[in-house]
């Protein structure tokens, strides 16, 4: 076949450049089903963002961006330690300006792989040096919001790193200077995410919170959100899919993601909500989920999801079990640091976590009493979980 | 009765054996993997290519050497992997900073010899799943607690388990190394060689695992970067896993879903698509010697077209 006989297969979209936010909706629209059907006040800050929003930690496609925005998209979160994600969204800057209709959050890190959190002890220039960077790679002058990131993981977590002067000195400086806008503190644990959060939303320095938020883990994370609502602290969620463990079970109705996503963002003190966006079809599929509202096709989905892992899955922050074991295992971090090592890929992390442990799970395996299990609220099946645990944290003898 | 100093002396060394014989046995009751892993068969493995002292940092302990026989005793469940991969020999040292060695190395190297490059990128493309890309060596990846790349035929692994501020500068310096000291010839990727020499970009080599240019069936993609009469684009290609007809028909429907503008045409005699997309521009595929082969970038629609017909048409390693 010549290259002029063509077939077509698919009509192009409609063309959107240089539109507001309302025009960016309206374009969207267009578009069809898969646009953003609500924004919502960021607290004080007077920035409305959508609903779904972009969670740049696999960003790989300047285009996906551009994409992601002509569906409506309007806030865009990303760091300096999620490999390129800022160069490929300074790219689409680059390429394709818009600048002002997107809402860019990056962290106070370096560069490189994940885990730079800056520690609390550091002077105001390397907070300022990290930000001048961010700036540069996403090619823009200024940056909307900038977090700090992951209170509660790692060593990391301590109030000298939220609290730190030379943090809020160097926030103050570039927030004078223009290069940035809002100051923000996140958090997905999984040591102290609540009282940290709440203490952040407390101190009056924080705009903007964001803490994993979703329908099995942190259930103390509403108070936190409440209180932020009444300070007009904004609140974006993250983690919202609970792990994501499977996301083909059959649910009979609306689909687990959009449930999960309704869920949270039925809290009218919830924003907007961030989640990875990878490629197109996720992009479409997760933007199918604006506006929509939790109902009972909602909850039954949701149901389905735990029936299918409830018994399998430590809700990170309940702790309920913590006192229980008479031989004094600490059941919960145990089941952390195996968290890191089947659904984060950090075996060697999660080992070496184990190994500096002084009581393990290899006394689990002759445990009549299994009170750790009779502790648990949620019917996790401690029992098995820790001796798989064991068995995957040990290092060979 | 007087005994002379000769005798004393003979005497007390008589009594000194057992003394020394306790020493020996326990020091070989020692646990030194060094000395318990070492290949019989005399394989030194990379040992011979790790630097004493390599960014700030200083061997601690010797290397120690696997093959195929023990693999398993470092890599326990997973030696199969890396044997059935072309795996020869695995090297294993630990570096601390000067004058820290407590027995638990700062950092550890792990050097695999997987016989040939393709081989080493087997393993890397592998075990990189979710990492993030770094310039390091041929093709690098890195974790927060791991950095990853191959040089030639060596795919290297450096892992810390304490703060791991110096691992990628570890991991650069090891991949300078390294390259200077393998043989000439023995360093380059077989999967780059489908794409044309002219203009292309030393450093501007790169893999996506998944989700290329934002379409999901575009995985495990090569790309090469450009640079021609001023204007840079890139060239990829991939060996898609249900075949090149049948990727074929599903890259139409796939282009078609996102919104852009499929044309079925020929490049070099071979079927191809060639893509009006709105939001990555103008790109085109090929089917090229048992590949998918294409190229994005263009600001121009007649030189895309122009590389396709040469990027089609080139014989395999010209």
């Amino acid at each position: 076949m010549k290259r002029r006989e063509f077939i077509k297969s698919a009509a192009v979209v409609a063309t959107a450049s240089g539109l507001g936010l309302a025009s960016e909706a309206r374009n969207a629209s267009a578009a069809g089903p898969s646009s953003i059907q609500t924004y919502r006040p960021l607290g004080k800050t007077g920035l409305k963002i959508s609903d779904i929003s972009f969670g740049g930690g696999k960003l790989a496609s300047s285009s996906l961006v551009a994409r992601a925005m002509d569906m409506g998209i309007n806030y865009i979160d990303t760091a300096p330690d999620y490999g390129r994600s800022e160069n490929v969204l300074g790219e689409h800057i680059k390429k394709n300006g818009r600048r002002d209709k997107l809402i860019i959050a990056t962290k106070f890190c370096d560069y490189g792989f994940y885990g730079q959190h800056l520690p609390g002890d550091q002077p105001e220039s390397k907070y300022i040096q990290m930000v001048e960077g961010s700036l540069e790679r996403l090619n823009t002058d200024y940056i909307d919001v900038i977090f700090v990131h992951a209170m509660g993981e790692g060593s990391h977590g301590q109030e000298d790193r939220l609290f730190s002067e030379n943090m809020l000195g160097a926030f103050a400086k570039l927030k004078k200077a223009g290069k940035a806008r809002f100051l923000a503190v996140s958090s997905h644990g999984p040591n102290r995410m609540e009282e940290l959060l709440m203490k952040a939303v407390k101190s009056g320095h924080f705009d903007i919170i964001q803490p994993a938020h979703n329908f099995m883990q942190f259930p103390k994370v509403p108070d936190v959100i409440a209180e932020a609502g009444k300070r007009g602290v904004g609140v974006v969620a993250m983690k919202t899919l609970a792990g994501a463990k499977a996301t083909n079970i059959p649910t009979g109705g609306e689909p687990f993601e959009h449930a999960a996503f309704s869920w949270v963002l039925q809290n009218p003190n919830v924003a907007g909500l961030i989640v990875t966006i990878a490629n197109v079809r996720t992009l479409k599929y997760y933007v199918e989920a604006s506006g929509k509202p939790f109902t009972r096709q909602s909850q039954a989905s949701l149901d389905q999801y735990m029936l299918a892992h409830s018994a399998e899955y430590c809700r990170t922050g309940c702790g309920e079990c913590l006192d229980a074991c008479p031989e004094g295992v600490d059941v919960a971090s145990i089941l952390r640091h195996q968290m890191y090592f089947a659904d984060y890929g950090q075996e060697k992390r999660a080992m070496a976590a184990y190994a500096g442990m002084q009581k393990k799970a290899d006394v689990c395996g002759d445990c009549e009493g299994a009170a750790c299990q009779q502790a648990c609220p949620y019917g996790v099946q401690a029992k098995r979980l820790m001796n798989l645990a064991h068995q995957d944290l040990s290092f060979p003898a | 009765m007087s005994l002379s100093c000769g005798t004393l002396a003979r005497g007390g060394l008589l009594l000194l054996l057992p003394l020394i014989a306790v020493a020996v046995y326990l020091d070989g009751q020692r646990y030194d993997p060094a000395v318990l892993r070492f290949n019989p068969a005399g394989d030194v493995g990379a040992s011979a290519l790790l630097p004493k002292e390599v960014a700030g940092l200083a061997m601690e302990g010797p290397a120690r050497v696997y093959t195929t026989d023990n693999l398993f005793e470092y890599v326990n469940g997973h030696a199969e992997f890396f044997i059935s991969l072309g795996f020869k020999s695995l090297t294993v040292a630990g570096y601390s900073p000067p004058g820290e060695a407590r027995g638990k190395p700062e950092y550890t190297v792990d050097i695999y010899d997987m016989a040939a490059p393709q081989n080493a990128f087997g393993a890397l493309a592998q075990e990189s799943a979710g990492m993030s890309p770094q310039s390091i060596g041929t093709l690098g990846y890195s974790s927060s607690r791991s950095v990853m790349f191959i040089q030639g035929k060596l795919y290297v692994k450096v892992d810390s388990f304490a703060k791991g501020d110096r691992m990628t500068e570890l991991a650069r310096a090891l991949a300078s190394t390294l390259a200077t000291a393998q043989p000439e010839g023995e360093t380059d990727l077989p999967q780059f060689a489908i794409f044309p020499s002219l203009g292309a970009v030393a450093n501007g080599r790169s893999y996506k695992r998944e989700d290329y240019m934002g379409l999901e069936i575009f995985r495990e993609v090569f790309e090469q970067a450009y640079e021609r009469d001023g204007a840079r684009f890139f060239a990829f290609a991939f060996t898609p896993s249900s075949g090149v007809e049948d990727f074929m028909i599903k890259a139409m429907e796939a282009i078609g879903d996102m919104g852009a503008e499929a044309t079925e045409t020929e490049f070099g005699g071979s079927r191809g698509i060639l893509v009006h997309d709105e939001y990555e521009g103008d790109w085109a595929l090929a089917s090229v010697k048992g590949k998918v082969a294409g190229a994005r970038g263009f600001s121009d629609p007649a030189l895309l077209e122009a590389f396709m017909e040469e990027l089609a048409g080139k014989e395999s390693g010209s």
